[in-house]
């Protein structure tokens, strides 16, 4: 039987194609997996191009999660909150419907990647800095009550996920070169206008995850924008560019150590996962 | 918007920014020793100051802000740093100005009350999936157990970095 759907993801579009279902499912049709009621099964394949495309997906996950410092960083703040997090249990590869590059599942807890669209190594290290943003922010707070309460309170769970779909914007996209590039600012015309950037991409995921319509959520993300623009943790700066050693050579690892995000901290809080010898700092104080 | 930068200029009565040597008549004050902690390397308060004055970050600072970095506070830092073992009232103006940076992003933080911090991390964090999804996701599950102890050998191994690799490590960086 079709259990209603009670759950909310933030799914986040990476073109603009996609079909509305007439009830609010908080974007859980894009993963036809996570539906327990769905009549979709997702075969699992061994062999040809799926399978492939699939264990690239979860190859590029683990390169991810090895090399790129913000994705380590995150997840060490992750672990520092309490919640442990692993590959395993929290991250999953898997194919959605329409273009959407990836979302968080708080019902489950899971940050699912979609590996219908991007499987290369730069798209997904995005989609995971992305969702990882998300899961920090259910970790430190709370994020998604339960279908109930949220259709109780619908403005406050809009302006939850506005939140961290603005502080997700914020820090991992909209930096210059990008922003030129995708047509948020003009060539030489960039002053202050990273908040532009930032509103409209926290705009289209807003929409993509809720049944609203345009000018509720940008109503939404207006009520919300100062305090979540302004709030960077787990980084405490917006950075400058993708690659850190470009803007600032992971200094926000070294801050980050003594507002609580330090693998230390990760073992003493969560008991299996993230335990790392005194030297994770470059130079410790 | 009140953009919380790393350059934090919020004004505390008893702070100041002025040279150690305009601050030698007032008295020492002896409660900033407990925070003697919150210095950071001088060769931090260097890399901000290099970095601040560069021009890719000038560049993203007016992308954001709108306006000219001021990396004053920086070389004040720095400067003072430098000083900190001689000078007390060098030590006392960077402990007060770490203060100030750390109340900024700590306000930052509780400023943001459009959510409910948690005192305890989710209790369905790590529950076991529905049985729905853990039919389908075998073989996902199956795929990543080795990566799970690939992931925390490298935090364990390397720290929060990981293993560096040499193209991306080498350019710029001066503290490695």
């Amino acid at each position: 039987e079709r259990q209603p759907s009670s759950a909310s993801t933030a799914a986040d579009e990476s073109s603009a194609s996609k079909s509305a279902p007439s009830s609010e499912d908080y974007g859980y049709s894009v993963f036809p997996k996570r539906d327990p009621g769905a009549d979709y099964k997702a075969p699992a394949r061994f062999i040809g191009f799926r399978a492939w495309r699939h264990n690239r997906c979860l190859k590029n996950v683990l390169d991810c999660s090895m090399t790129d410092p913000f994705i380590r960083y995150l997840i060490v703040a992750i672990r520092s909150r309490g919640c442990s997090f692993t590959l395993s249990r929290n991250v999953s590869c898997e194919r959605c419907r329409f273009s959407f590059s990836g979302g968080y599942d708080p019902m489950r807890k899971q940050v699912a990647v979609c590996e219908n669209e991007f499987w290369a190594k730069p798209g997904i290290c995005s989609v995971l800095r992305h969702e990882l943003i998300h899961a920090f922010d259910d970790c430190r707070a709370v994020m998604f009550k339960g279908a109930d309460e949220e259709a109780k309170e619908p403005n406050e769970s809009l302006d939850r996920l506005a939140c961290t779909e603005i502080r997700a914007a914020s820090l991992n996209h909209c930096m210059l070169g990008a922003a030129k590039m995708e047509g948020y600012t003009g060539m030489f015309n960039y002053a202050g206008q990273h908040q532009h950037c930032v509103k409209s991409k926290a705009l289209m995921s807003v929409l993509a995850a809720r049944q609203i319509s345009r000018p509720e959520g940008e109503a939404a993300i207006e009520r919300v924008f100062d305090r979540c623009y302004a709030d960077l943790e787990p980084f405490g700066r917006i950075p400058a560019s993708l690659k850190s050693f470009r803007s600032d050579c992971d200094r926000f690892i070294i801050d980050g150590a003594r507002y609580g995000y330090s693998i230390q901290e990760a073992r003493q809080r969560t008991g299996n996962a993230a335990s790392g010898s005194a030297s994770g700092s470059p130079s410790a104080s | 918007v009140n953009p919380t930068d790393h350059l934090a200029t919020m004004p505390i009565a008893e702070a100041s920014t002025k040279p150690a040597e305009e601050q030698q008549s007032q008295q020492p004050n002896p409660k900033l020793d407990r925070y003697s902690w919150l210095i950071r390397p001088c060769s931090i308060y260097k890399e901000e100051l290099r970095v601040c004055r560069s021009r890719a970050y000038r560049k993203h600072h007016e992308f954001v802000y709108g306006a000219q970095p001021d990396c004053s506070q920086w070389a004040v830092d720095y400067d003072n740093c430098l000083q900190q073992n001689d000078d007390r009232p060098a030590f006392e103006a960077l402990v007060l100005s770490e203060m100030r940076r750390r109340h900024a992003r700590l306000r930052a933080m509780t400023g943001n009350d459009v959510w409910q911090y948690r005192d305890q991390p989710p209790a369905e964090w790590n529950s076991p999936l529905p049985s729905g999804a853990a039919e389908a996701s075998t073989v996902d599950r199956l795929t990543l157990t080795g990566a799970d102890e690939a992931l925390n050998s490298s935090f364990e191994q390397y720290g929060v970095l990981g293993p560096m690799s040499i193209g991306a490590r080498m350019s710029q960086c001066t503290l490695l």
